[in-house]
């Protein structure tokens, strides 16, 4: 924690290798949320090129004492949620188009290279709400608390916990359904 | 292929990895849109340079002045001796009690295009020492109105008709002036070695003779000026400045004129410059937080009460919402070690039966709750955190609904500690600082008690959205002398905000404390230790709440808390050591 409030102390006043040393510490992480909740690799990318392009246009108004792991996750989350809202007033993606946009992931020129665990993962995460899929993302990748989850998502614990505790159900049973195959 | 049964560990044994090249390409995208947002400040930042220099502020251009006929009388530059002294500016300056200036652009040319004023445009200022004050009036409408002894700026905006105030955090080693002379020779240092030349000449002004002093200098960044002084060689006093700078890697000139004048008095406050009184007044920064040292003297009582607090104990809390307890917490403290559990009912007790169950489970007694709390703590399905501080770390485990814990990095905390919550100070000694948003104050429920009270004032909290999270707030707090000043009523006056709302629509103003209350918290029975300690036992909260409609509702009994202490112990064995936590395979 001490060592972000430097980081973006330095990159305030112009030190481009703070930003590296930002980038290279918060982007796996960044992609990993950003892929469990989209389980599409293109949008995961899009999504955290585009949060760090937001966080360095807006340095100055970020305050150095914030948690900037929290800060990077919820931006990626809430962007994910808008562009997800903003899809589902389209038709839905089929298991097959689904699966095409995780194969692209082998392609050399992919940012991003995933697991085969992490592929199940993703895939079987797009199958329940998106509510859920927020807060065990945030919850079991973003390392929040349901208490920070529930300030993000404008909701109350209890609502997140219901969220979780269903969430983390459905995905076992699916990743449980999808391992025995 | 094995079943997928703890999902954090499959979640957290996923990995990712990425694409070395395309790593960099990223990462040189992202550094483009930083120094393209660098480049875009530096642009703001060369007008600023140009249009807001400290020289085209009047009291800088007068330093300036001063500083030229330093430097023409220590012989530093080979020119004529001015017929007038330092002595002679300095007393001038420093009999004027306001300086009025007019600031115009007259001359513009090359890459104008974010120019933030047109030829004619410019600002008003004013600026005194007693009081200090800093005031311009710009030709766009915007006015800024500074206090610089309590570090205030407020600003109007024309367009939004709001006037924010925003306070600068002052330090104790910040400087003051005595007068205006005083500031114009404390700056000059600063400033005596940036003239590259000067030129004295007598010249004619208004029709009345002058003494012109031009200066002309490049900064390091590029930016060339030529600054002219018209004094009058009988007030000494300036009376007229012409500024034009160059910002030469930008291609960018401007020239501004300054007219001076030295009036007796000056604007009071913003509304007598032109903003309107039904202007929308929004505090947006913290105000001066600075230690209050009669305030330090006024605590000393309760601080020491609240210091020599007895060190060892467990204290059992109940939260009861109605007729149920919606969770119990449990602290063990021993001198500077703590651990706080937090069990939380709710949500476990869903039934009538469940209910009668857990209710005679709990009991109502320091060995049957600690029992429970116990036993809760082994049992599955159910939220637990744990919070424990050794005396320099801070750690805290956290059970979900599905048994699975989530343990956080311990953190350093040598100074205090950090978990403050549920223990005794907390309920009957709360932290108040001697800032100077704290006051003492009597009124009457102070003076039919016979207790001490201190008023908190918060400004409205402004949620990084943009809504506003919660109006002004006033807090007191009222302290018991003859019960080892506990405070033993806390009152909140602000108004009710419901889910936050956006900013620009808040219909009220955000600093009105209402006089009604809408909370309070009280002691309603007191406990005695046996050595003599006083303790909170039984307190209530009453608050306002909102009905179907969104209406306020009076304030009503919202929650009790109920204590049960037990001073000196025998502490369970490890309770206090971090390695007996949970880990997050258990």
């Amino acid at each position: 924690m001490l060592e972000d409030k430097v980081l973006i102390f330095k990159f305030k006043r112009g030190c481009n290798d703070a930003l590296r040393r930002i980038y290279e510490k918060y982007r796996n992480d960044l992609l990993k949320l950003a892929i469990v909740m989209t389980n599409d690799i293109n949008t995961a990318e899009d999504v955290v090129q585009d949060v760090f392009v937001n966080f360095v246009r807006s340095i100055d108004t970020i305050k150095p004492h914030g948690n900037l792991k929290q800060y990077l996750m919820t931006s990626v989350a809430n962007r994910i949620k808008n562009r997800l809202r903003d899809i589902s007033r389209h038709p839905t993606c089929s298991d097959e188009n689904l699966d095409k946009q995780l194969t692209d992931s082998d392609n050399p020129e992919r940012w991003a290279i995933l697991s085969e665990q992490l592929q199940l993962i993703s895939k079987a995460m797009t199958k329940i709400p998106l509510d859920q899929r927020q807060t065990i993302a945030l919850h079991l990748q973003g390392d929040m608390t349901f208490r920070q989850i529930a300030k993000v998502q404008d909701a109350s614990v209890n609502t997140i916990q219901g969220h979780y505790r269903y969430g983390i159900k459905k995905l076992r049973t699916l990743l449980n359904s999808e391992v025995t195959k | 292929m094995k079943q997928v049964d703890d999902i954090k560990k499959y979640f957290k044994e996923a990995r990712i990895t990425t694409n070395e090249s395309k790593d960099n390409d990223v990462f040189n995208k992202i550094l483009d849109a930083a120094n393209k947002n660098k480049t875009s400040a530096n642009k703001l930042s060369t007008w600023r340079i140009i249009m807001k220099t400290k020289i085209t502020n009047i009291a800088a251009a007068a330093v300036i002045f001063i500083a030229v006929m330093l430097i023409l009388q220590n012989g530093s530059v080979n020119i004529e001796t001015p017929a007038f002294g330092l002595d002679d500016i300095a007393t001038a300056i420093q009999n004027a009690e306001w300086i009025h200036c007019t600031m115009t652009l007259e001359e513009l040319s090359g890459n104008t295009d974010d120019s933030p004023m047109g030829i004619g445009e410019g600002w008003e200022s004013w600026q005194s020492v007693q009081p200090s004050l800093s005031i311009e009036k710009h030709s766009n409408g915007t006015i800024y109105f500074t206090e610089e002894d309590i570090a205030k700026t407020s600003i109007y905006d024309p367009e939004s008709n709001i006037i924010n105030v925003k306070y600068k955090q002052l330090s104790d080693s910040q400087e003051t002036y005595a007068s205006i002379s005083d500031m114009f020779t404390a700056q000059f240092t600063d400033i005596k070695n940036r003239f590259d030349k000067v030129k004295y000449e007598e010249g004619v002004f208004e029709g009345q003779p002058v003494t012109i002093i031009s200066i002309d200098y490049t900064s390091e960044g590029g930016l060339h000026s030529i600054i002219s002084i018209v004094v009058d060689p009988e007030t000494y006093l300036p009376k007229k400045t012409c500024i034009q700078q160059a910002f030469l890697k930008k291609n960018l000139t401007a020239k501004m004129t300054g007219i001076y004048d030295y009036p007796k008095s000056g604007p009071v406050d913003i509304y007598e410059l032109g903003a309107p009184q039904d202007a929308k007044v929004v505090v947006i920064d913290s105000i001066d937080m600075r230690d209050n040292p009669e305030l330090i003297e006024a605590l000393t009582p309760y601080n020491k009460a609240r210091e020599n607090l007895v060190s060892d104990y467990i204290l059992i809390t109940t939260y009861q919402y109605g007729s149920s307890v919606h969770t119990i917490t449990v602290t063990y403290n021993q001198g500077r070690r703590q651990r706080s559990e937090y069990h939380p009912v709710w949500g476990s007790v869903n039934s009538e039966d469940d209910k009668i169950g857990y209710k005679e489970a709990l009991g109502d007694s320091f060995d049957s709750m600690l029992k429970w709390s116990q036993d809760y703590e082994n049992s599955k399905g159910k939220n637990l955190s744990i919070h424990i501080y050794d005396g320099e770390y801070y750690y805290r485990a956290e059970k979900d609904p599905l048994d699975e814990w989530t343990i956080n990095e311990k953190q350093q905390w040598p100074d205090h500690n950090p978990i403050g919550l549920n223990d005794l100070s907390d309920w009957g000694w709360p932290n108040i600082l001697p800032k100077n948003n704290v006051t003492k104050i009597e009124n009457d429920y102070s003076r039919e008690n016979n207790l001490i009270a201190f008023e908190r004032i918060l400004e409205p909290d402004i949620r990084r959205d943009g809504k506003l999270a919660c109006a002004a707030q006033k807090d007191i707090h009222y302290l018991d002398p003859s019960r080892d000043y506990m405070c033993v009523r806390k009152e909140q006056f602000h108004r009710m905000i419901r889910g936050g709302i956006e900013i620009k629509d808040v219909e009220f103003d955000l600093n009105e404390i209402p006089d009604e209350l809408s909370s309070v918290r009280f002691v309603s029975e007191f406990g005695q230790t046996d050595n003599g300690q006083w303790y909170p036992k039984k307190i209530e909260k009453h608050s306002k709440r909102w009905d179907a409609d969104g209406k306020e509702k009076p304030l009503s009994l919202s929650l009790i808390h109920t204590l049960y202490l037990k001073t000196n112990p025998e502490f369970p064995e490890g309770i206090f050591d971090p390695n007996n936590l949970p880990k997050e395979d258990d």
